[in-house]
């Protein structure tokens, strides 16, 4: 059991959300426009990650009510498509914003979906069987229990899923712990995919032998096997829930509304107690950009996986996508402080005040080359999780990969400043990430 | 895990003569042959089956890897070398159970080059576990220990190489040298006080009250006070040597004379109480005594030294999972 890689917003930048009286009134006053940029560029990816989830959620159906080889095939290929968009999604955390705010109204008013869309690693033992570490299939998992079902681990309460529904998926996830993951992309991966890991030893690999093999789960779990119905059902829960999620994302970062939280992230929501102080919005968001490639992208998805090294700690583990996980990641960080989506210029970026960008663009281009070799190397010669181990010359690579991220989460301070927002290394470490 | 951050900005006006050559070859370098000796010794105990000497060993192993790992400074040399540490020790930094693991590889017949696949396999955690809890004659466990023992020399020569390589960085730049420096104090001054000290007497933020000796680092050998005293003399090697101008020397060039007066007596301090103690001394008041002076002497770095020194200094410090 692991527990969840999700972080706290840095305690330092835990600035109380604050109304200005002054903003109280939609279109009084001109928006910053590196938030207007930000905002925009929200508004635009959100609607691209909701998009893409329904396309998943359409093939997946088509799959559940016709499962052949190639309809399972069309629905990992939606799921892969899903995660390009929800990928560069991901630079929005951390920042006290809709997707993972701990307080605050809009923590109440979307639901703070982050945990439910994205957890992991997740205990894929308890959603369906794998072939555990002496060779044996594991059993009492949410597939083969038709009734109540404890999901174990602290405190947990036990669920009804006679029928697998959304709600019941929901009421299980990081029901008694945070590994004990019911919902969200990975779930629905590894119903997918199936297992990828050995157990026992993953440089054995011999679950899914080869450099280049996935999991191999078959057309079989849904037609012919036990509990394949029960599959069915999984997996039309957990896309309808992502995209439930993703559409109280796309309220959120909507133009037009001014009662949302875009609006409050401008200074024009109609109720004034719920606009954010320009300067403690751009606080939040620059210190949740350095925390995010920092402590969460470079250390939790890189650096546990590589130093350890951890199958089981690649962030798209079934399905090996783990190399478009940190490709996207890093993109969307690269989007919002460039002010750019997909190639295009949304308006004043975050680095267009810094004097000198020498250092923080020499990072970008060296890890650039590092995450596009990454890729080359996934789709021509090994996944990711080949490359992490010990004796592949890639591993270090990873690793300095790692290091120049870091470097880049710090390379916030400076662009906060060029800005006005004074931050420290503090600000922009987790202070609870992953200790190696 | 409890986890620091220390950040250190450099006030520009600081320009101190800084440590020279003569202490970079008389403790990073020193420390770090002697060290390669000890694990080269205790890999020729384990050779010859000789449990007894490789178990002596070991505490001389200890006792040397801690003088490494107490200015280990190669990372702020060159980043390549930031998670070498890990790869040779793995207290309060990784959460496996490497007993267990290791208890499944000795009893597995899996070809070892594969089965010892993780970094955490080959630590001197993983070989203090090997060589008080298992029999060496077991040509199995014999085999586990040997490729454990060359791992340690192997990662010491690298650091060894790699400060003679990047050693220009340290002692080209004196402000950069004492910042890293009095860095690497500070980080580990707060871990010998908190997790060495406090999380076994109970004093710790994370475990007040709860006294506990099998946290102790080295709990199985017994080494846990010789891992603290060998971290105290370095700190000595550092800040208070006649043999070298040492970061105590520079203090007192730079008119902090009473700030490292007060960091060396807080330090002589430490050296004495740890001096007769062994480790079941630990959760008594010999280990409260400890703990009280080596927070003296992380605040007498941290705070009143740094300041004088003209260093900005953000300790943070956060219960973790």
């Amino acid at each position: 059991m692991k527990a969840q890689k999700r972080f706290a917003i840095s305690s330092v930048l835990t600035i109380a959300m604050a109304a200005t009286t002054a903003q109280a009134f939609w279109g009084n006053n001109e928006a910053n426009p590196i938030l207007s940029t930000y905002a925009d560029i929200a508004t635009a990816n959100y609607s691209d990650a909701l998009n893409d989830a329904k396309t998943m959620q359409a093939t997946i159906k088509g799959f559940t009510d016709n499962p052949t080889a190639d309809t399972m095939s069309t629905a990992k290929a939606s799921w892969l498509m899903a995660r390009e968009s929800y990928g560069l999604t991901e630079a929005f955390r951390l920042s006290n914003g809709p997707i993972d705010a701990e307080e605050g109204w809009h923590a109440q008013a979307y639901g703070a979906p982050e945990g439910q869309l994205n957890a992991w690693p997740l205990d894929e033992n308890m959603i369906d069987y794998t072939t555990d570490a002496k060779g044996n299939t594991t059993s009492g998992n949410i597939i083969d229990t038709a009734g109540m079902f404890n999901p174990g681990g602290e405190n947990p309460t036990v669920v009804n899923v006679s029928t697998i529904t959304a709600d019941a998926i929901a009421a299980l996830n990081e029901n008694g712990g945070d590994a004990n993951v019911a919902t969200g992309y990975h779930a629905i991966e590894f119903l997918l995919w199936g297992q990828d890991q050995d157990y026992a030893n993953f440089m054995k690999d011999s679950v899914t032998n080869g450099a280049l093999v996935a999991g191999q789960r078959t057309v079989a779990d849904y037609t012919t096997a036990k509990n394949a119905d029960r599959r069915k059902q999984y997996l039309n829960a957990a896309s309808a829930l992502i995209v439930s999620d993703l559409e109280a994302m796309v309220a959120a970062w909507a133009d037009g509304d001014n009662t949302n939280y875009k609006a409050a992230l401008l200074g024009n929501n109609s109720d004034s107690t719920k606009n954010i102080d320009e300067k403690t919005a751009l606080s939040q968001i620059f210190a949740g950009l350095g925390v995010f490639v920092k402590s969460e992208l470079a250390n939790e998805r890189i650096a546990v996986a590589v130093l350890t090294p951890s199958e089981e700690d690649e962030h798209s583990c079934f399905s090996d996508n783990t190399h478009r996980d940190i490709t996207t990641n890093y993109q969307g960080f690269k989007n919002l402080i460039f002010g750019t989506y997909n190639g295009v210029s949304y308006g004043t970026a975050p680095v267009d005040a810094m004097q000198d960008k020498s250092e923080l663009m020499a990072l970008i281009k060296s890890a650039d080359n590092k995450v596009n070799q990454m890729n080359a190397l996934a789709q021509t010669s090994r996944h990711f999780d080949h490359q992490i181990r010990p004796n592949d010359s890639q591993a270090k690579q990873i690793k300095k990969l790692k290091n120049e991220l870091r470097a880049i989460g710090d390379q916030m301070i400076y662009v906060s400043r060029a800005n006005g927002i004074d931050l420290t290394v503090g600000d922009v470490t987790d202070g609870e990430e992953t200790k190696l | 895990m409890k986890k620091i951050i220390v950040v250190l900005t450099l006030f520009v006006s600081f320009a101190a003569s800084a440590v020279n050559q003569a202490f970079f070859d008389g403790v990073i370098i020193a420390n770090t042959n002697q060290a390669i000796g000890s694990a080269t010794n205790i890999t020729n105990s384990i050779t010859k089956s000789d449990q007894q000497a490789a178990k002596a060993n070991f505490a001389n192993l200890v006792r040397d890897w801690k003088k490494v790992e107490t200015t280990y400074l190669l990372g702020d040399l060159n980043e390549d070398y930031l998670d070498t540490p890990r790869y040779v020790d793995i207290f309060h930094g990784n959460n496996e159970d490497i007993k267990s693991q290791l208890d499944l590889i000795i009893e597995s017949d899996d070809d070892l080059t594969y089965a010892l696949y993780k970094h955490s396999h080959k630590t001197i955690n993983a070989l203090e576990y090997v060589l008080f809890t298992k029999d060496i004659t077991n040509p199995r466990v014999k085999a586990i220990a040997l490729i454990i023992s060359k791992s340690i020399a192997s990662y010491l020569t690298e650091i060894l190489d790699g400060y003679h390589t990047h050693q220009a960085k340290f002692l080209k730049s004196e402000q950069f040298a004492s910042a890293v420096l009095l860095n690497t104090l500070v980080a580990g001054t707060y871990k010998l006080k908190e997790w060495r000290i406090g999380d076994v007497v109970g004093l710790s933020k994370k475990y007040k009250g709860k006294a506990d000796n099998r946290r102790a680092e080295y709990v199985l050998s017994g080494n846990s006070i010789n891992a603290i005293k060998a971290i105290l003399q370095t700190h000595q090697q550092v800040i208070n040597s006649k043999n070298y101008k040492d970061f105590g020397d520079i203090a007192r060039e730079y008119k902090a004379n009473a700030e490292i007066d007060t960091a060396i007596s807080h330090l002589n301090k430490s050296i004495s109480n740890a001096k007769d103690m062994v480790d079941s001394d630990l959760d008594s008041a010999k280990g409260v005594a400890l703990f009280n002076a080596t927070s003296q002497l992380m605040t007498s770095y941290y705070i009143a030294l740094m300041d004088r020194l003209g260093f900005v200094s953000k300790v943070l410090d956060a219960d973790g999972d």
